[in-house]
C-alpha cells in the first residue's frame, strides 16, 4: 500500500497551513528556482513545498507525518 | 492575488483536494505562451491577407539589424522611430503586464522592473547593431548574460524586480514563435533522430550522476535522483518535476540549482568558442549543445551566440529546438512517473513521495511544446499555397521575419532575464561529493554529446 492510501481522510496538502502552492510563494521559499526554471510552468505540475517537513509533496497528496510518523525519511 | 492563491491553497478542512483542471489554461505560463505565441502568427497572417502587415512590421521593429557605425546613425534610428518604439514598449507591456497579472504577478512590481528590462533590451539589441560588432565578439546573447550577470551581482537588484525577468515565460515563447519558421515536415522527420540521440545521452547521464552519488560517494538516493534528472533533462525544472515523485527535500533542490546554475552558465560562455575552435557546423553544434545543456533558456544562449557567431544562427537554432525541446524536454512526465515507480516499488516506503500515475504524463507534459507544433503545423498550411517566388517575395518580409524580430526580443528579454536573476549570493553551498557526482556525468553528457552530434550523426545534422 503506497502512501497516498494511508494518509488521513481529512488534511489533504492542498487545505494544510504548511504546504507552499502559489507559484510566486514557492519562487520566494527557494531562491534561485526562477533563474533557469519557473514555478509557474507545466513540468512543475501542483507540486509544493511542505514548510513543516521542508520536503516536496503534490497538492492532493496526505499529510507525510500521518504516513511515516513526525520525521519524514531520510 | 489572493484569488490566484487561492487556486492552490484550499482554506479549512475537507477530503478531497480538488486539482486545478481548467484553470491551468489561464493560470500556467506554458499555456500563456500558447495564446500569444500562436495569436501573434495568427494576427500576422490575418494582416498579411487583410494588406495590413506594416501594423506588425512596425511593432516587430528593432536596432539589431542596423550596422550602425557612428552614434550620430544610431540617434538617427531612435528618433525617426520614437513613435514606434513607444507603441512596441506598450504592446509588449500590456500582454506581458497583462498575462503575469492573472497568474499572480502584481503590477506594481512588474511595470516599473519590465520598463528597465526593455530599455536594457534597447541597449543589447543596439549593441548587437554596431557594424563591429561581430568583430569584438559581441555576440547578443553572450553580451546580454554578462550584462546582466554584473547588473544583478554588482549592483544588487532588489529581489521585487525579479516580477519582470520571466526567463522561463520568455523563452516558451520565443520557442512558440520559433514553430512558425519550423516546417512540420522538418520536426516530423528529424525528430525521431533527435529523441533516439537525447534518449541515449539523458539514460545515460541520469545513471552515471545516480550511481556515482549513491555508489561511489554514498550520497542520499533522493537527492542523487534529483540532481541527476537535472544533468540529464532539463535542468532544475526537471528536478522540481520529480522532487514529489522521490520525496525530496528542499536541501536537494537548492543544491540542484546551484549546480545547474553554475555549469549552465559555464556551458553557456564555453560552448559556443569550443565550437568555434572546432569550426563545427552550426547545425552540428546546435545539436550538441541541445544534448550538453540542462535548461531550454541556457541552450538557446549558447546555440544562438554560435550561430550568430557562424553566421547562421537559423541552423544552430534549429537543430538545439529538435535535439533539446523534442529529443529531451517532452519526455519529463515519463521520468517523474519512472522515479515515483522506483521510490515506492524499489526504496523503502519511509522516503516515498508518491505513487505513480500515469497521467501525470499529460499533467507534467510541457504544454507550450503544443503551440510550437501548432505554430509549425498552421505556418506550414498557409505557406503551402505560395511558390517559392511568392513566399520570398511576400510572405517571407511581411509575415515570417516580423515573427523572426518578435521571437528575437523574446529572447533578448530571456537572455537578460538569466543574469539579472543569477545572483550568486543566494546560491547555497555545495558539497564536494555532490559536485564531482554531477560534474563527472555532465562531462561524460558533453563528451558523449559531442561524439553522437559530431561523429556518429554529424553529417545529419549538417544536412538539416
Amino acid at each position: 500500500m503506497g502512501a497516498r492510501e494511508t494518509v488521513n481522510a481529512v488534511l489533504r496538502c492542498g487545505h494544510c497551513p504548511h504546504y507552499i502552492g502559489g507559484p510566486a510563494a514557492l519562487e520566494s521559499a527557494l531562491p534561485g528556482l526562477n533563474i533557469l526554471s519557473s514555478a509557474f510552468g507545466s513540468v512543475r505540475d501542483e507540486t509544493g513545498l511542505c514548510r513543516r517537513f521542508e520536503t516536496f509533496v503534490v497538492r492532493t497528496a496526505g499529510c507525510i507525518a500521518d504516513t511515516h510518523g513526525d520525521a519524514p525519511g531520510g | 492575488m489572493a484569488s490566484t492563491q487561492d487556486a492552490w491553497n484550499e482554506g479549512g478542512e475537507g477530503k478531497t483536494v480538488k486539482r486545478m483542471g481548467w484553470k491551468e489554461l489561464y493560470l500556467k505560463e506554458d499555456w500563456w505562451a500558447v495564446w500569444l505565441g500562436i495569436g501573434l502568427m495568427v494576427l500576422a497572417i490575418l494582416f498579411f491577407q487583410a494588406g495590413s502587415s506594416g501594423v506588425l512590421k512596425s511593432l516587430a521593429i528593432n536596432p539589431g539589424g542596423l550596422k550602425w557605425s557612428s552614434f550620430d546613425q544610431l540617434a538617427n534610428h531612435f528618433s525617426t522611430n520614437a513613435n514606434l518604439y513607444l507603441y512596441q514598449f506598450l504592446f509588449w507591456l500590456v500582454i506581458f503586464g497583462v498575462t503575469t497579472r492573472i497568474m499572480g504577478i502584481p503590477l506594481a512590481q512588474f511595470i516599473p522592473a519590465f520598463i528597465f528590462l526593455y530599455v536594457l533590451s534597447i541597449v543589447m539589441f543596439s549593441i548587437a547593431g554596431w557594424a563591429n560588432a561581430a568583430k569584438f565578439n559581441l555576440e547578443a546573447p553572450l553580451v546580454a548574460l554578462i550584462l546582466g550577470l554584473i547588473i544583478a551581482n554588482v549592483f544588487h537588484l532588489p529581489k521585487w524586480m525579479d516580477s519582470a525577468f520571466r526567463v522561463e515565460y520568455f523563452i516558451k515563447i520565443g520557442i512558440v514563435l520559433l514553430g512558425a519558421t519550423f516546417p512540420i515536415t522538418l520536426v516530423l522527420t528529424a525528430g525521431p533522430v533527435a529523441i533516439a540521440q537525447a534518449t541515449v545521452i539523458s539514460l545515460t547521464t541520469c545513471l552515471i550522476i545516480f550511481f556515482l552519488a549513491t555508489r561511489a560517494f554514498g550520497l542520499d538516493r533522493r537527492l542523487a535522483a534529483v540532481i541527476g534528472v537535472g544533468g540529464a533533462v532539463c535542468g532544475v525544472s526537471a528536478s522540481m518535476a520529480i522532487a514529489a515523485s522521490v520525496g525530496a527535500r528542499k536541501e536537494h533542490l537548492y543544491t540542484s540549482v546551484t549546480l545547474v546554475v553554475v555549469w549552465a552558465l559555464i556551458m553557456i560562455l564555453v560552448l559556443p568558442f569550443v565550437s568555434r575552435a572546432l569550426d563545427l557546423h552550426p547545425a552540428v553544434a546546435g545539436a550538441w549543445i541541445g544534448t550538453s545543456e540542462f535548461a531550454d533558456a541556457a541552450g538557446f544562449a549558447a546555440a544562438s551566440a554560435y550561430g550568430k557567431m557562424a553566421g547562421n544562427e537559423d541552423a544552430a537554432i534549429k537543430a538545439f529546438t529538435l535535439m533539446k525541446v523534442i529529443g529531451r524536454d517532452l519526455w519529463i512526465g515519463i521520468w517523474s512517473i519512472v522515479w515515483a515507480g522506483i521510490a515506492t516499488v524499489v526504496w523503502e516506503k519511509k522516503e516515498t513521495g508518491h505513487k505513480p500515475d500515469a497521467r501525470e504524463i499529460w499533467w507534467r507534459f510541457p504544454k507550450f511544446v503544443l503551440g510550437f507544433f501548432a505554430a509549425s503545423m498552421i505556418m506550414t498550411a498557409f505557406t503551402s499555397g505560395y511558390s517559392l517566388a511568392d513566399f520570398n517575395g511576400t510572405v517571407k518580409p511581411n509575415v515570417i521575419l516580423p515573427l523572426v524580430s518578435l521571437r528575437t526580443w523574446a529572447f533578448i528579454f530571456c537572455f537578460l532575464s538569466i543574469g539579472l536573476t543569477t545572483r550568486f549570493r543566494d546560491l547555497h553551498a555545495v558539497g564536494w561529493k555532490t559536485f564531482w557526482a554531477f560534474t563527472l556525468g555532465v562531462g561524460a553528457n558533453v563528451v558523449l554529446g559531442y561524439i553522437l552530434s559530431v561523429h556518429v550523426f554529424g553529417s545529419y545534422w549538417a544536412s538539416l
